[in-house]
């Protein structure tokens, strides 16, 4: 009767066998290794329109909303970034228990070191803007995106609260006055008594964000005009190009409003010294 | 030495037995032969350790022993120098064991030998020696207890009581890291010491 290594050493022979390449092996673990780095850079990716979306936010208005600030943040927390994250960094983590040896590091460390490294790379693109490009990007080319995020359009639609948010359409008036179209597709009528803290230059065409009292159905009075963040001005402005050319009386060229009265009344002297 | 006939050298003949596993791998990558060596030094130990881990008969496991060994020298390039090539080639004997008993559906079933009852006689009143100094289990009640233990909570306790590997070997072989090994081991401990004193009542 054959002993075991006979049998192994006559099954070798009748079947050819030989041991796989090296290369194969190798290959495979970088393929391993590359999903892990993919894996991370998306998770860290997530975590920078995290980072981006929380210090965009506009954390004072929940008042206004007549909410808790907890009601509020479960309001405006980026949920799909959120899982986005989660789903990579879980995914990053699969892909580390495949890779050779990975059990000879402590998995709190290897933990630790995940989180870090995500977190590191997250902020750091966050600060080189790629989290709020992908927003972006994302919001002008996937169809739906916008449901999945935090609308912050429908944040500002309360005038009857006191906020109001939307496209300037009229910004010509030497008064400070200006005309915004809401995301309701109404035109309103914003004046401004005194100049408000964080005014931004008015443009034509701009959305602003806007802190006041509604005075009735078509004006409204602004204690502090805002500006949207980058990325949330890309998206209002691609989706409400139609709604632009429907307003009447806007310029085609774009005007500037500066709120700013000490510096308007600059120009103004300047102008009259030119004339004389 | 040089051949009468022909004057060409004739190969310096080594002693293939005194060489190391990791030598014995090299070789064997360029000589199947050399494999049967290696075939030779370990297929009693795993033999024994799919007995003990695997539910079935010994031509059961004879076959199991055939595949990890046809395994081994099919991966033989994928070993990792970093290891020892007995921690290795038991990995692949668990890895088999399990993937084997995930097609058949059954749950593996613990097979001792002689002596290994003695052994784990002892593990089971190590928390309390003077305790538990009077007590002995019979084979069939530690084959018991053992067959009622969670999986990866046999499977450590044969490795490092059966088996007799060290911390790191396990980690190598489970693929787990040392202070999960420390964890399971401490674990089991305390859940066969509960079930064999549940058997003893």
């Amino acid at each position: 009767m054959a002993t075991t290594s006979e049998k192994i050493l006559q099954s070798i022979k009748e079947t050819h066998l030989a041991p796989a390449p090296r290369w194969k092996f190798r290959a495979r673990n970088s393929v391993i290794w590359t999903m892990f780095a993919v894996a991370l850079l998306v998770g860290s990716l997530s975590l920078s329109v995290i980072i981006d979306q929380l210090v965009n936010h506009d954390w004072d208005i929940y008042r206004y909303l007549h909410k808790t600030f907890l009601q509020y943040l479960l309001l405006s927390l980026p949920y799909l970034w959120i899982v986005c994250a989660a789903v990579f960094s879980l995914l990053a983590y699969y892909y580390f228990v495949h890779t050779r040896g990975w059990y000879r590091h402590r998995v709190y460390r290897v933990v630790l070191a995940s989180i870090g490294l995500s977190v590191a790379l997250g902020t750091a693109f966050f600060f080189l803007g790629f989290g709020k490009q992908l927003d972006a990007v994302l919001a002008s080319k996937v169809p739906y995106y916008q449901f999945l995020s935090v609308d912050k359009k429908k944040l500002w639609t309360h005038p009857d609260e006191g906020l109001l948010g939307g496209q300037v359409t009229q910004a010509e008036d030497s008064s400070g006055d200006f005309v915004i179209k809401d995301y309701s597709g109404n035109d309103w009528d914003v004046q401004q008594p005194v100049a408000t803290p964080k005014d931004p230059a008015i443009t034509v065409g701009e959305d602003v964000k806007i802190i006041g009292v509604e005075k009735n159905p078509q004006t409204f009075e602004a204690k502090e005009v805002r500006q949207w963040e980058a990325q949330t001005k890309k998206e209002t402005a691609e989706d409400s190009d139609s709604s632009r050319s429907e307003v009447k009386g806007v310029e085609t060229h774009k005007q500037t409003y500066s709120s700013d009265k000490t510096s308007e009344a600059r120009t103004r002297t300047e102008t009259e010294r030119s004339d004389d | 030495m040089k051949n009468k006939a022909n004057n060409i050298p004739e190969p310096e003949k080594v002693d293939i037995s005194g060489l190391t596993d990791e030598e014995l791998v090299a070789k064997a990558l360029e000589d199947p032969e050399a494999y049967v060596f290696l075939v030779q030094r370990y297929e009693g130990k795993l033999l024994r350790y799919i007995m003990r881990i695997s539910r079935g008969t010994r031509e059961d496991a004879e076959d199991l022993l055939q595949d990890v060994f046809l395994s081994a020298y099919k991966n033989l390039n994928d070993f990792d120098q970093e290891l020892r090539f007995s921690s290795w080639v038991y990995r692949i004997a668990h890895n088999k064991v399990i993937s084997h008993f995930r097609k058949v559906t059954a749950r593996p079933k613990t097979t001792t030998y002689e002596g290994d009852s003695q052994i784990l006689n002892i593990l089971a009143s190590e928390e309390n020696i003077e305790r538990d100094l009077e007590k002995k289990y019979t084979a069939q009640e530690v084959l018991e207890v053992l067959d009622q233990l969670e999986e990866r909570y046999r499977e450590v306790l044969v490795l490092k009581f059966l088996e007799e590997k060290d911390y790191k070997e396990i980690s190598d072989i489970l693929e787990k890291p040392m202070g999960t090994v420390a964890t399971l081991i401490s674990r089991a401990k305390k859940q066969f010491k509960k079930k064999a004193e549940e058997i003893s009542k």
